[in-house]
């Protein structure tokens, strides 16, 4: 349905190309931006049904039934989910009242319950959740059964009620681990991170700890100032663990160990001392042991509490040489690796800890056949492969050898699927998803490397439920659950941006988008009003300025809409014709003139605030997903959304303009809507 | 201004030293030739000293995998070495971010390089930096499995078919992995090249790698890798898990730069001695091997450009290239003069003169493949994961070239 108002409810504003303004049309709309529950579950549950129905929210509370921590955790979050959604507070459950019971098969009425309603879950973590006109119950086989049935019922929670359901529910792998940092912004990040990977039911977090500024690493002055304090490391743990989420530290040994020569320290216990950057430790000397590893795993196990430890020994001999000392030489790498493991693994044993080592060094081809048969065997292997596909065969051979094992995924697309289905299949320990951003990058998680957040779904809805297909809208579920967005609609306008469109969308003769034809055009964003992401859109064609590309030179280098009208925001649907070379590039900005002469500006950077349409990966959380398709020929592509917010809301805009740099990237302006009355 | 080097003046006075005072600090970046090379590059650094007595030069070894980062790091905080070393692909890339200067070079200094390998690193006509040193890849392998798989020690494989039916020979007859092909990456590009098949069409605007004749031969590796020829590392460890695999005496044949070998002779000594090399072969239909180059550059936002430059020629000159091949022993200068020494011409009863002297017979079909074209990182990167995805079954052979051609040519 056509929702321009011409006439009625429809605004003249002027838009130009250079000098000249071309009258345009802003039509309101009561919904220009609209935050909806998502309607499918992730991770998705081995059996549902969805009734149709709501309960009610109105005198809903909650009620525990039972002592354990997770309940009371059950409790807060669906209260934290009440608050941030829909600005409610979630009450206690008056007894006998109608409400939304949480609890395990341990209570005896709770298991009649779930008994009569033909839903008893059974196994480890098992729930089974249903919602009636009767109320809300999640009963857990046990207590974190009950804690992750509460994360489905946060799921089902809309503006009119809870959704009616019946699930049972397991996930398919005991250990479902995602990788956390700690550096100087972990506070800030570990704060948004663990709630999520709860709700994603993750059940344990693998910590990169190496830059703790432990006691040792100051005394030793190779504490780097970027690192976390123990204080904090401590408070991550003690957030982790009341979020269900099982610590395990990792402490990189033998090899990645630059840590412990920070600040030009500890260099007689390189392992090559003619190295400049020095890779792994010299396990043949006491030191090495004495002065820095023993004592910093100690107060490892003292901070963080860990049922295990990660010691990584990895790409050992991936930089320098190893062994480089002559006494090294004569024990042979085989003897040294199994030596260092031997002495690490049984030192944390003393402490009531196991052990965990990546894969790769220790079961590589050249010393499978013998090295791994001289470790011990209640020693955990993380086997790494970041390769999408179903090829994971080198994962059964480590079981097969005997020792517990898990797998390790990374970011590309079909990666922690294909894994988790073999890990699942071979009745691995558990899998892990790795993040590897830098060991002082906390924020990128957001913006920079955000494409190794959406992983963080993908690989939650794998490692529960393997059979599940792989989660289509990721980054949409990572941007909501990393900073939770109320359920609301915004009025606003559309703009039809018809007057200074530069170029088609559909390219039939050469002419129209980036000049390469029918098969590489944006034909399949189809004109007209609709609702891309979150927001309203009027989309007619594409604003594209110049560019160092031959097909855009002649391009405008700046495009005028005059809005003359108020906004808390405005969502720019745009993108680049083609990639800058590098992120944070910056590719032309928005100016926002208002009416008293005043200006903003909105830098546009490559990667953080636009991308280009073939550009799908979302290295920055700052846009929101708007469209994605295909071309013509099945390239995928995607149109993101920039949601620039009015630091003078009760100023009257009077005009937007879009500059482009020049350069590569250059932008393109495919939609324009204010939000706010 | 003036203030400044008065300060200065009587700074080094108070040191009692003013020429320690006033020296000007210079970095170089070199790509992963600590330690071995340690000896080498602290000659360079004293021999330049002695040049420039007003110069403190300082020497960083950089990992490879590090490097680009790390020099785009530096550019951005305005802190850049006078001189990187860079390979080919690499000076693509940074050229396209705009992080070397480009290098005013007379006619003169360019006639001291070979044509080719200067033209590697001119790009829009602007000389981005000056070659340094290059090495064709041979094969080394292990006569001892040779033996074993029944293959002729004295009669190693011409050509690659009869290298992959070797390798298969190896693998069934011990069990043992005959080789670790070159294809991780974006290798697969020069795979294709060597046999003759072209990247791009003749404009450079679309790319045609998605031939059937491109897809058999990415078929080839792919069933290679799904009936266990090829061991998992190749994909993910590539050179570094062959050299460690053909060290410990459980790889057949090792393709290297000769340069490797010296790892090999490093890591195990009673292999060293069992390893003979023979020729990378040719596929007859390319007639070419893909040797990656290696330059100086001179990043962008040095403070002394000329003094930069100065740097890099230094480095790169005829007596310091031919050095540092009798240092490294198998690898060959792009200067035309250090080219012709004997040396090169000097074989040996062990693998690494046997490496040299083959590798020398390879010089006129080497070539640097490397080529460029917009968006090289994004598209390299489209490249390696669906590459990936083919050899772990995840699409086939066809569907990977073809969704690597889509996105090239939404961007060429």
């Amino acid at each position: 349905m056509k929702q321009r108002m011409m006439g009625l409810g429809a605004l003249l504003i002027s838009l130009s190309l250079g000098a000249a303004a071309t009258p345009v049309t802003l039509t309101p709309a009561a919904e220009a931006r609209v935050q909806t529950p998502f309607a499918a579950l992730v991770p998705q549950p081995k059996a549902a049904t969805f009734p149709n129905g709501t309960l009610p929210l109105s005198g809903l509370g909650v009620r525990v039934v039972g002592t354990a921590p997770e309940l009371g955790w059950a409790a807060r979050d669906l209260r934290a989910e009440w608050k941030a959604r829909l600005g409610l507070t979630l009450g206690d459950a008056a007894a006998g009242a109608k409400g939304i019971v949480i609890g395990t098969l341990a209570d005896a009425d709770l298991a009649a319950r779930a008994k009569a309603a033909g839903l008893t879950p059974g196994g480890a973590e098992a729930y089974a959740l249903w919602v009636d006109d009767g109320g809300a119950y999640v009963v857990g086989a046990d207590a974190r059964g009950a804690y992750l049935g509460a994360q489905t019922l946060r799921q089902l929670l809309t503006p009119a009620g809870l959704r009616y359901a019946r699930i049972t529910d397991a996930p398919a792998l005991r250990q479902r681990v995602a990788m956390i940092y700690l550096d100087q912004y972990s506070r800030g990040v570990n704060d948004a991170l663990i709630p999520m990977l709860a709700a994603l039911k993750y059940n344990a977090v693998l910590v990169m700890s190496n830059y703790v500024q432990w006691d040792t690493a100051k005394a030793g002055g190779f504490a780097h100032p970027g690192g976390a304090s123990k204080a904090e490391a401590r408070r991550v743990a003690d957030l982790a663990r009341s979020y269900g989420l099982e610590v395990i530290p990792l402490i990189e040994t033998l090899s990645h160990a630059g840590w412990m020569f920070y600040g030009g320290k500890n260099l007689d216990l390189r392992q090559d001392p003619d190295s400049q950057n020095p890779w792994a430790y010299d396990t043949l000397n006491p030191a090495t042991y004495d002065r820095v590893i023993l004592p910093i795993l100690k107060e490892a196990v003292e901070v963080f509490g860990p049922k295990v430890v990660h010691l990584g020994h990895d790409e050992v001999r991936n930089r320098d040489r190893f062994p480089a000392r002559e006494n090294g030489k004569a024990l042979g790498f085989e003897t040294l690796f199994v030596n260092d493991v031997v002495k690490l693994h049984d030192y944390l044993k003393g402490l009531g800890v196991d052990s965990m080592i990546w894969h790769d060094t220790a079961f590589a081809d050249a010393v499978i056949g013998t090295l791994p048969a001289r470790l011990p065997k209640d020693l955990q292997v993380a086997y790494w492969n970041y390769a999408p596909g179903n090829s994971f065969g080198l994962l059964g051979t480590i079981q097969k050898l005997g020792f517990p094992t898990f797998g390790a995924s990374w970011s590309d697309p079909g990666n922690a699927e294909g894994h988790a289905q073999a890990a699942a299949s071979l009745g691995a320990q558990g899998m892990i998803q790795t993040r590897w951003t830098g060991y002082f990058g906390n924020p990128s998680i957001w913006d920079g490397n955000a494409d190794q957040g959406t992983p963080f779904v993908r690989a939650a809805s794998a490692f529960w439920n393997p059979a599940a297909p792989p989660v289509k809208d990721a980054e949409l579920r990572y941007r909501d659950l990393y900073q939770p967005t109320p359920y609301r609609a915004e009025a606003g306008a559309t703009v039809d941006l018809s007057p200074v469109v530069t170029r088609a969308l559909a390219d039939e003769d050469g002419s129209g988008w980036i000049g390469k034809g029918r098969d590489i055009d944006l034909r399949n964003l189809r004109p007209g009003v609709q609702r891309l992401g979150a927001y309203l859109f009027d989309v007619r064609g594409a604003v594209m300025l110049r560019g160092s590309r031959a097909s855009v030179k002649a391009l405008p280098e700046r495009a005028t809409v005059d809005l003359n009208r108020k906004a808390r925001a405005i969502a720019f649907l745009h993108a680049t014709g083609w990639p800058a070379a590098t992120n944070r590039e910056k590719v032309g900005q928005y100016e926002i003139e208002y009416a008293d002469g005043s200006r903003v500006t909105q830098p546009l950077e490559y990667g953080r605030h636009i991308r280009a349409w073939t550009d799908t990966a979302p290295t920055s959380m700052i846009p929101a997903p708007g469209w994605s398709g295909v071309t013509g020929e099945g390239l995928n592509v995607a149109v993101p959304v920039l949601e620039w917010v009015n630091p003078k809301p009760d100023q009257v805009i009077r005009s937007v303009t879009l500059v482009s740099a020049g350069g590569n990237a250059n932008p393109a302006l495919l939609g324009l809507t204010v939000l706010g009355d | 201004m003036k203030y400044r080097a008065l300060t200065t003046l009587i700074t080094a006075a108070m040191l009692g030293g003013a020429a320690h005072a006033q020296k000007t600090q210079l970095e170089f970046w070199t790509i992963s030739l600590a330690p071995l090379f340690n000896d080498e590059m602290n000659r360079l650094v004293a021999q330049f000293e002695k040049e420039n007595p007003t110069v403190e030069l300082k020497w960083v070894d950089v990992p490879a995998t590090a490097m680009e980062q790390k020099l785009l790091a530096s550019v951005a905080a305005g802190r850049p070495p006078a001189a990187v070393n860079l390979s080919s692909d690499m000076t693509v890339k940074l050229v396209q971010q705009g992080a070397l200067e480009a290098l005013d070079l007379s006619a003169a200094q360019k006639k001291l390089y070979f044509a080719s390998p200067l033209n590697t690193f001119t790009y829009d006509g602007k000389v981005m930096g000056v070659p340094w040193y290059w090495a064709p890849k041979v094969v080394a392998y292990n006569t001892e499995i040779f033996r074993k798989a029944g293959l002729d020690p004295a009669n190693p494989p011409r050509t690659i078919q009869t290298l992959i039916a070797a390798a298969k020979q190896i693998k069934d007859k011990t069990g043992m992995y005959g080789f670790m092909p070159n294809i991780n990456g974006i290798s697969m590009l020069y795979v294709f090249q060597e046999a003759g098949l072209p990247i791009l069409d003749k404009s450079g605007s679309k790319a045609v790698f998605n031939s059937a004749e491109h897809v058999k031969l990415l078929q080839t590796y792919v069933d290679l890798y799904k009936k266990g020829y090829i061991p998992e590392d190749t994909m993910r460890r590539g050179f570094t898990a062959a050299t460690e695999l053909y060290s410990a005496g459980k790889l057949g044949m090792l393709i290297t730069g000769p340069q490797f070998i010296l790892r090999v002779q490093n890591d195990n000594k009673a292999i060293f001695d069992q390893t003979r090399v023979a020729p990378y072969p040719i596929n007859i239909a390319g007639n070419v091997i893909h040797t990656g180059l290696m330059g100086f550059m001179v990043p962008k936002g040095v403070r002394d450009k000329a003094l930069a430059q100065k740097l890099a020629l230094f480095l790169t000159n005829d007596v310091n290239q031919l050095q540092f091949s009798k240092v490294t022993k198998t690898t060959f200068p792009s200067t035309v003069k250090a080219s012709t020494d004997k040396f090169f011409k000097q074989g040996g009863a062990d693998a690494v003169s046997q490496g040299r002297l083959v590798a020398s017979t390879e010089l006129k079909r080497a070539k640097d493949l490397t080529l460029v074209y917009p968006d090289a990182s994004k598209l390299n990167k489209v490249f390696k994961d669906n590459v990936e995805a083919a050899m772990a079954g995840q699409k086939s052979a066809k569907q990977a070239l073809d969704d690597i051609v889509k996105a090239w040519n939404a961007s060429l």
